[in-house]
């Protein structure tokens, strides 16, 4: 009976145009949003291209000054430009420490339009002080990003309940329902049969969509079969999700017109007020301590510290006695590195209870906003497209922490040279600590996000067999 | 074949049927008469299950539509007043996929026949519903009776709105099945037709049967006059 259903189902909607107009609809705007997603991820991949670049010219050209130093080919240049000197090096010639894109970063913008993905440490100074925040459009902000993940969360749905909020009631209206229960057939059974169908068309249609719009932009899905796997099942999940909240909704056995504001009733509080009541509620409840406040700590302790430079150091030195210098008739070239060095772990401690504090604000704002992600479909959707895209508040979070582990190597390689006062030879260009992104260790939601989804599923189908089961053709038929 | 054992339904308090008793055996047509709200069209109703009896039992082949309505549609064909199909499938698509939800499969020259049969002319069998007018839309839920192979027929003023001749043809296709022993329960207005086509008489006022009769005991005028009695 199932199969019959749907093949004259398919015969009618073949016939109503519908399915090509919606193809055409549906590629048209997926295009669209790849195209959206491929610019943001292009920009963001040519400015740590072009920041790479210019670090490798800078070594270059100070790997080739002090060959022509140590060749006596140059005049020997102030002390502060020096290419030889390591706290130069250590300043000047940065490396870049770069968050790369994934291979679906298209599909959703997430937190990258609030963040830089490149951070340059240097030898001195708190990584964590880095500005991490990018300036960006504020329209954009307020309305989001046309992206796919705009488009399957938003957008979809939208299509769903277009394509089905009326399956029941249409054939109610127009008076075909009273011959077709008239049948031996199951009410159930026939309307599941052709909301099936029309998810299956949908289906292919998204996927379809998506598949081609990745290949237009270049986009190697095939070669990430996996995330494009995924991606696909978790938008395949929650088109089921809306087709079953149709499904329900018809079976009550309502007119098109209370069917439709029922529907995008339901769609306004999943969609817009649960994820808008989780955010202002993230920020009452958990609000983040001002990072100036934090910045504004910072400074006081450090120039509490640089007054008391000399004792610092007496110290350090005592805690460091590697580090003490083995002639002491010669003056370290890099002594005053030497006392900020010592007194940046006496910053570190006394500004530590602050960035503990403030990472914890962060942390709390964050674990609510993750728990409360299970009220809503649209959120674990949002979540687990984030996710696939490495655009996660966990993927930056991580990259932050990345830049201050980087921060702390790249100091590390200077310090005992510098007490050591050494100087940078060209060769030692080849040596210097580089930095490569990898996101394997961020956790990853999507998991659990999928299991959410299929949890409202489970819901929705419960829900409409209850209904089912209370309601008798006298409701669906009355008008 | 069809059986109302003190069959009665109420809706918030207004009977709109009263116990009610009759029976339709095989190859009978029996003809609900009356006023429009004197419960024909509950009666029928409650025959397909659409509505749930308040009290007594519809039976089709002796069995409890409500017990078993899956069972007790497999015996049935429905053609209401204005029969509405898909308008985008044509005669023929509509008849295969009615049948098919009653499980009934046949070739397509199969289906073809059942059409001619209930009098669809041929060049209208492959087009859409759209095009057809409602004598035509009547003729293929003949068709569909015929394919169902159908034992009872309910039928809600299946002629009103019909010129006189799709008329006629209505009530000889009507004769064709009783002939195969259909059994046939219809609520209808035409006294008329009632008349020449229907073997029983049955005629509701205010949710109450109030006359019984078989078709042979009266003659028209005599027929016209029981029944304005009743309804006055």
């Amino acid at each position: 009976m199932l199969n019959h259903t749907i093949k004259y189902e398919w015969l009618n909607l073949l016939r109503d145009r519908w399915v090509m107009i919606l193809l055409i609809l549906f590629l048209g705007i997926t295009v669209f949003a790849v195209r959206n997603g491929k610019e943001k991820v292009e920009d963001r991949m040519a400015t740590i291209t072009k920041e790479k670049e210019k670090m490798g010219k800078l070594d270059r050209k100070m790997a080739a000054d002090i060959d022509s130093l140590n060749k006596n080919l140059k005049p020997a240049p102030e002390a502060w430009k020096d290419p030889r000197a390591l706290d130069n090096i250590g300043w000047n010639a940065p490396r870049v420490v770069a968050m790369d894109a994934q291979p679906l970063a298209v599909i959703s913008t997430g937190q990258s339009d609030l963040f830089t993905h490149y951070a340059k440490p240097k030898i001195y100074g708190e990584a964590y002080t880095l500005g991490f925040s990018e300036l960006s459009n504020p329209v954009q902000l307020l309305f989001g990003s046309f992206d796919l993940a705009f488009v399957c969360i938003y957008l979809l749905p939208l299509l769903v309940l277009g394509f089905s909020y009326n399956v029941l009631s249409s054939e109610k209206e127009s008076g075909v329902l009273r011959l077709t229960l008239a049948q031996p057939i199951s009410l159930y059974q026939w309307l599941l049969g052709k909301l099936l169908l029309r998810f299956f068309i949908l289906t292919i249609i998204v996927v379809v969509s998506i598949l081609i719009s990745l290949t237009i932009f270049d986009i190697d899905w095939l070669g990430n079969r996996g995330a494009a796997t995924k991606l696909i099942l978790l938008v395949t999940v929650y088109i089921f999700f809306w087709f079953l909240i149709s499904f329900l909704i018809n079976l009550l056995g309502n007119l098109s017109g209370s069917n439709a504001v029922t529907l995008i009733a339901v769609w306004v509080v999943f969609v817009l007020l649960i994820p808008s009541i989780i955010s202002q509620t993230a920020n009452s409840f958990y609000p983040v301590p001002s990072r100036t406040i934090m910045i504004h700590e910072y400074r006081e302790a450090k120039a509490l510290a640089e007054k008391k430079a000399d004792e610092i150091l007496k110290t350090y030195y005592r805690e460091h006695p590697e580090y003490a210098p083995k002639d002491t008739t010669q003056q370290n070239q890099y002594s005053w590195w030497l006392g900020n060095f010592a007194a940046s772990d006496v910053i570190n401690q006394s500004v530590q209870p602050v960035l503990d504090d403030y990472n914890e604000a962060l942390n709390k704002q964050q674990s609510w906003v993750n728990r409360l992600r299970f009220l809503s479909p649209a959120i674990l959707l949002q979540d687990g497209l984030n996710d696939l895209a490495g655009t996660s508040p966990a993927h930056y979070t991580d990259f932050r922490n990345q830049v201050i582990a980087f921060a702390d190597t790249w100091r590390h390689y200077f310090i005992p040279r510098m007490f050591n006062n050494e100087k940078m030879q060209a060769e030692d260009f080849g040596e210097l600590p580089t930095h490569s992104y990898s996101s394997a260790q961020v956790p990853s939601h999507y998991p659990a996000d999928l299991m959410g989804l299929l949890f409202f599923l489970t819901l929705t189908v419960a829900g409409s067999m209850w209904v089912y089961r209370r309601n008798s053709f006298e409701n669906v038929l009355s008008v | 074949m069809l059986e109302a054992k003190q069959l009665s339904k109420t809706y918030q308090g207004k009977e709109a049927l009263k116990p009610t008793s009759f029976t339709v055996n095989k190859g009978d047509i029996f003809c609900l008469l009356g006023a429009n709200g004197a419960g024909k069209t509950t009666t029928i109703n409650l025959f397909l299950n659409f509505i749930q009896p308040s009290r007594g039992q519809a039976l089709i082949g002796e069995k409890d539509v409500v017990k078993e309505p899956i069972e007790t549609k497999k015996l049935l064909t429905y053609i209401p007043e204005n029969l509405m199909l898909y308008p985008n499938l044509s005669g023929l698509e509509n008849l295969e996929y009615f049948s098919g939800l009653a499980n009934k499969k046949y070739p397509k020259e199969e289906f073809l026949k059942f059409l001619a049969e209930a009098g669809l002319q041929a060049d209208a069998h492959d087009k859409r519903i759209s095009t057809y007018s409602k004598g035509m839309r009547q003729k293929v839920g003949i068709a569909l009776a015929l394919a169902k192979d159908a034992q009872v027929l309910l039928l809600d003023e299946p002629t009103s709105g019909l010129d006189p001749k799709a008329s006629n043809e209505f009530s000889e296709l009507l004769t064709k099945l009783s002939k195969k022993g259909v059994a046939t329960l219809m609520a209808t207005h035409d006294l008329f037709r009632a008349k020449e086509t229907g073997t029983h008489i049955g005629m509701m006022r205010e949710g109450n049967l109030v006359e019984q009769l078989t078709t042979d005991q009266i003659n028209h005028t005599d027929l016209e006059k029981l029944y304005l009695k009743h309804m006055n």
